[in-house]
């Protein structure tokens, strides 16, 4: 099994060639969370995880909901 | 009650959910200061920092208007990446927009304010700028598309209130027909009260009340400052003299004899 090589909130993370955002999702344990996405600066709508597959070096940015004035 | 943006609300305190003591002193805090909209922003998760479901579902408890910021974005292409994150997350389309100019008094970045608020209205968003006291900015923002302005007192956290009180009145003169808030730099209840007699629609604070020793009774005061301010501008308050004038009547003033002529 091939895996490539992307960032996750600035982390390094390997994932299987061909993944999804929503399978990746699940694979990295987040999938019970409230969350938004945006790969290489570009916001992911949720409807659109299954069809975003990961490329390698895509930087992924998960943020949650947190305190903010 | 007021009008802001398409809900019409009873306070005109706008109150951030940040740099609280604990989460209940927040929720204590927030409703001590009867505000009906709260800031947020989006974060990595980050274990011990707060945030995440716990402050998700407290926040859902809360049952009041959500406003997310883009705060700290340094781009025009963040703060639209962020503002359509929020979007999805929050399910609002109301955006604080920030844009930061400089990291030192993280005031906004006027030019990179203007073009992301042209295109976020183009995609729907209901943009509460952050914005600097400059006339002409919010003349732009206005045209733009903003129905609501928030121009700062002073740099975030300083607390040093409304430093161009001038600028402030100038802004609220010439443009009657626009929803203002004085966002930033709020230290006082004195402040936020000064910024409703000049006519301003509303405050938008943090630090103050989650810094402050008592953020509860802190945020009373807020609301009370709040109320007074907004009645004190519906009232008409007396203008600004430079010469003295008796309030006790001169008419009958004892003791008081006509100069006899030489």
């Amino acid at each position: 099994m091939s895996t490539i090589t992307v960032e996750l909130n600035g982390e390094t993370k390997d994932v299987e060639l061909n993944l999804n955002l929503a399978q990746a999702i699940i694979e990295w344990g987040l999938s019970a969370q409230q969350f938004a996405i945006a790969v290489n600066e570009n916001f992911i709508p949720q409807v659109q995880y299954t069809n975003t597959i990961l490329q390698s070096g895509d930087r992924v940015e998960l943020l949650v909901p947190m305190q903010g004035g | 009650m007021w009008s802001l943006a398409d809900k019409t609300l009873n306070s005109r305190f706008l109150i951030g959910t940040a740099l609280y003591p604990s989460p209940a002193i927040m929720q204590a805090s927030i409703k001590a200061s009867g505000s009906e909209v709260v800031t947020v922003s989006l974060r990595r998760q980050n274990a011990g920092q707060g945030g995440g479901d716990d402050f998700w579902q407290l926040l859902k408890s809360l049952k009041l208007n959500i406003l997310p910021n883009t705060a700290g974005c340094n781009s025009v292409k963040e703060a639209i990446t962020t503002a359509q994150m929020a979007r999805e997350l929050f399910g609002t389309n109301w955006i604080k927009l920030e844009v930061v100019g400089d990291e030192y008094n993280l005031q906004p970045d006027p030019f990179g304010l203007l073009e992301a608020t042209k295109e976020l209205i183009n995609q729907g968003f209901e943009v509460f700028p952050y914005c600097t006291d400059d006339l002409v900015l919010c003349q732009k923002l206005a045209e733009a598309g903003c129905r609501i302005l928030m121009p700062w007192g002073s740099p975030i956290g300083t607390g040093k209130g409304l430093l161009n009180p001038y600028a402030l009145k100038t802004i609220r003169e010439r443009m009657p027909e626009l929803t203002l808030i004085v966002d930033a730099g709020i230290g006082l209840p004195s402040h936020a009260a000064q910024a409703l007699e000049m006519g301003y629609d509303g405050v938008l604070l943090n630090t103050a009340v989650a810094q402050a020793n008592d953020p509860v009774q802190m945020a009373e005061a807020f609301k009370y400052s709040l109320m007074a301010g907004r009645a004190a501008f519906e009232a008409g308050a007396v203008q600004e003299k430079n010469l003295a004038h008796p309030s006790t009547p001169t008419l009958g003033t004892p003791f008081w004899h006509q100069e006899t002529l030489a």
